[in-house]
């Protein structure tokens, strides 16, 4: 028994190359990821206007007024709705296309490996690239959208679809979709592929259709990648930022506006990393939940 | 021992002393200063390739020549993002020496944080009211202490589509009444109005020429006054623009300026607001557009909003004096080619206007009417002064609220902001 007690402590005079080699990256993350993620949780709770540091109540204990003025802020409340419709449209559409397309190309069809080249590249577009080519594609004098729909007499005129308090969530939702896509159906297409070609032989013989394998057959195998994959994938659709700021600011008036772009103004406009630590806080908590639920998958399946 | 160690200690800190004091000796008497300094810019003046880069870089290449020893670091920054550079790496303690900004309210915000180095420190009040046009030096004034040196200033004018206007036989507005019955025309044959930025900018101008100053600043703390009789009048006459359909529908996605040439120079908008700059972007788009420009149409009173940008200094710098010698040093005649390459006018006081426009004639209107230009309020958080009155005019634009409604939903918000930041 106390051998075994043993060999699960840290064994540091034994292990010390090892611990030595790793250190620099726990330190790394130590700085970088741990610091500020306590920093944010502390900034929260104190009262930090960057536009009044001389006064005697800067950097002192707000208790939970930071959360407080956050909750009663109708912009705020108007983020967390924006976030979860935001989550919830992303998550949906890049699923149902990315399992459409991973199916499609899981088919021994010609030129597949091109296809799934091809399929890779929004992916690879950088954020930036990808908001600016879409802001010019929305463009209402010169977006080839506007132009397409009023040459074909879907429109009578040019519509700033950017700039409209109905469609600016769709359009934005609509980039992120189109580049989320890939990386969701990687995974799919990836567990499609240890599926044995036979199993789906056995199931013909048997006499089920396509619709039964798929949902007999293929879904609950690929049914733990498939979590995994949407878990993270999750984390990156709460988490997206770019997209957003660079083609709306989360305007107009705050109709694309989500947490992330929420804390980025208190934090950059307003000048109140208070405020702002607390709206990244209440982030953090999503993500956190989001994380374990991965993490506890993954265990599951180890 | 004991005596010998104080005696070799007392004789080392006075040497040091000697040496500080010779170095300081040395900075104050001007040009001899020299060292390393790190210059933020935003990335137009920059870039080599381009025209304002390579004359930009010239000029620097000239004054480390003629200031042997001296190394200056050009960083680059979008116009968008230049403010949050320079603010998250000073409050970390380090930041460039020298940073450019916008003169629209970012200067008061840094040195509200105490980002920025007092120019006290460097000059009196007396030799910058002498030197630099009072509304570009008073943008970068807090709390009675100057924080920025003013480089280039403009102002917003009136662009108008010539060859629409002549279609439509109409003439150039000149007055409120005029723009109102001008855009009626326009609308009228079906054509678009207004373009600006989406943004206050433009239209602080319609309060100026109504005499309402939005905010008055002249306590301690500022106080709204755009609810006022003057202001009211002036927000219902831009309301009254927006509801009969008078800004064209790209200023709702006009949140860059590329997009407020785009939409001018495409033949979208008939009128647009703007600064100088803009005449650079429409040419650039449509170089057959025959258009002009004009002063802002006046209201009781003349007025229009200043534009332009200064040179500020990191509290953090270690060189604070050559900082200043190299601003001095852009800022003089040495400096001017570097504002000739696009007709920029400099916000010295004994700037050659004419010099500055020879060939660039169409510009001069934003000369002639710095007489009557004035500056944003100097209020912390401008940036988020600016959006609340953006997002007023949007909601009347959006028909979501009307005039009066939005004029109080925006004078309780301005009031909360600025109980938020001074009280």
């Amino acid at each position: 028994m106390q051998k075994k007690v043993k060999k699960r402590g840290l064994e540091l005079r034994k292990n010390w190359p090892g611990y030595l080699l790793i250190a620099p990256a726990v330190l790394a993350i130590l700085s970088l990821s741990i610091y500020p993620l306590f920093r944010g949780i502390y900034l929260s709770f104190v009262n930090y206007n960057l536009v009044r540091p001389n006064e005697a109540i800067f950097n002192t204990f707000a208790g939970l007024q930071n959360y407080v003025k956050i909750f009663t802020n109708a912009v705020f409340q108007q983020s967390v709705v924006n976030t979860v419709k935001w989550t919830v449209v992303n998550l949906v559409a890049q699923l149902i296309v990315a399992m459409l397309l991973a199916l499609a190309l899981n088919k021994k069809l010609k030129g597949r490996s091109l296809y799934r080249t091809l399929i890779l590249v929004p992916w690879a577009v950088p954020h930036a690239i990808a908001a600016m080519t879409f802001t010019f594609l929305y463009n209402a004098n010169v977006g080839i959208i506007n132009i397409l729909a009023v040459k074909l007499g879907m429109l009578t005129e040019s519509i700033s679809w950017l700039g409209s308090i109905d469609y600016a969530f769709w359009c934005v939702a609509l980039v992120a979709i189109w580049k989320g896509i890939p990386f969701q159906m990687i995974f799919i297409l990836a567990a499609l592929q240890g599926i044995p070609e036979s199993v789906y032989e056995s199931a013909e013989m048997d006499g089920a259709s396509r619709w039964q394998s798929f949902w007999r057959i293929t879904l609950p195998i690929i049914k733990e990648p498939l979590a995994i994959a949407t878990i993270l994938n999750l984390i990156g659709i709460v988490s997206c930022f770019n997209t957003i700021w660079l083609m709306t600011e989360g305007g107009p008036l705050y109709s694309t506006e989500i947490l992330y772009t929420f804390a980025y103004r208190e934090a950059f406009i307003n000048h109140n990393f208070g405020t702002a630590a607390a709206a990244s806080v209440i982030l953090f908590l999503f993500m956190a939940l989001f994380s374990w639920i991965y993490l506890r998958m993954v265990r599951e399946k180890e | 021992m004991k005596k010998k160690v104080l005696a070799w200690t007392l004789s080392a800190a006075m040497l040091v002393g000697t040496g500080t004091f010779g170095i300081a000796v040395q900075a104050e008497e001007g040009s001899e200063v020299s060292g390393e300094l790190t210059l933020l810019m935003t990335n137009d003046w920059v870039d080599e390739n381009t025209d304002l880069g390579k004359e930009f870089i010239r000029v620097i290449d000239q004054y480390e020549e003629e200031h042997p020893g001296t190394t200056i670091t050009l960083q680059g920054a979008s116009q968008q993002d230049i403010k949050e550079s320079f603010q998250t790496a000073a409050l970390a303690g380090g930041g460039a020496d020298v940073v450019i900004m916008d003169n629209s309210g970012h200067a008061i915000d840094l040195a509200a944080m105490g980002l920025l180095y007092p120019l006290s420190e460097l000059t009196t009040a007396e030799e910058l009211t002498a030197q630099y046009q009072e509304g570009p030096l008073n943008s970068g004034k807090f709390q009675n202490e100057y924080y920025s040196v003013p480089w280039y200033m403009d102002c917003c004018g009136l662009y108008y589509n010539a060859d629409r206007l002549e279609e439509l036989g109409l003439s150039v507005p000149t007055t409120w009444e005029e723009l109102s019955t001008t855009l009626d025309a326009v609308l009228e044959a079906g054509y678009g109005g207004i373009i600006t930025y989406q943004s206050a900018y433009a239209f602080y101008s319609f309060f100026y020429q109504n005499e309402c100053p939005v905010f008055d600043t002249s306590g301690e703390t500022p106080t709204v006054v755009i609810d006022n009789e003057a202001g009211t009048e002036a927000w219902n006459y831009i309301c009254d623009i927006i509801e009969k359909g008078g800004l064209v529908e790209s200023f709702k996605e006009a949140t860059t300026w590329d997009k407020v040439y785009e939409s001018f120079a495409n033949g979208e908008a008939t009128f647009l607001l703007g600064g100088d700059w803009c005449a650079v972007g429409v040419d650039e788009i449509n170089p057959d557009l025959n258009y002009g420009i004009t002063h802002m149409v006046s209201g009781k009173t003349q007025a229009t909003i200043l534009g332009g940008w200064t040179w500020n200094i990191n509290a953090n710098t270690e060189n604070p004096e050559l900082a200043y010698d190299l601003i001095q040093y852009l800022n003089s005649e040495k400096g001017d080619s570097i504002l000739a390459v696009e007709g920029k006018i400099s916000a010295r006081k004994d700037f050659d206007y004419e010099k500055a426009l020879e060939g660039k004639e169409r510009l001069q209107v934003f000369t002639d009417q710095f007489p009557y230009t004035m500056a944003r309020p100097a209020i912390i958080n401008e940036k988020a002064i600016d959006e609340l009155i953006t997002n007023a005019i949007l909601e009347v634009d959006y028909g979501q609220a009307d005039a009066a409604q939005s004029l109080e939903n925006l004078t309780m918000k301005l009031n909360e902001n600025i109980d938020l930041n001074y009280n």
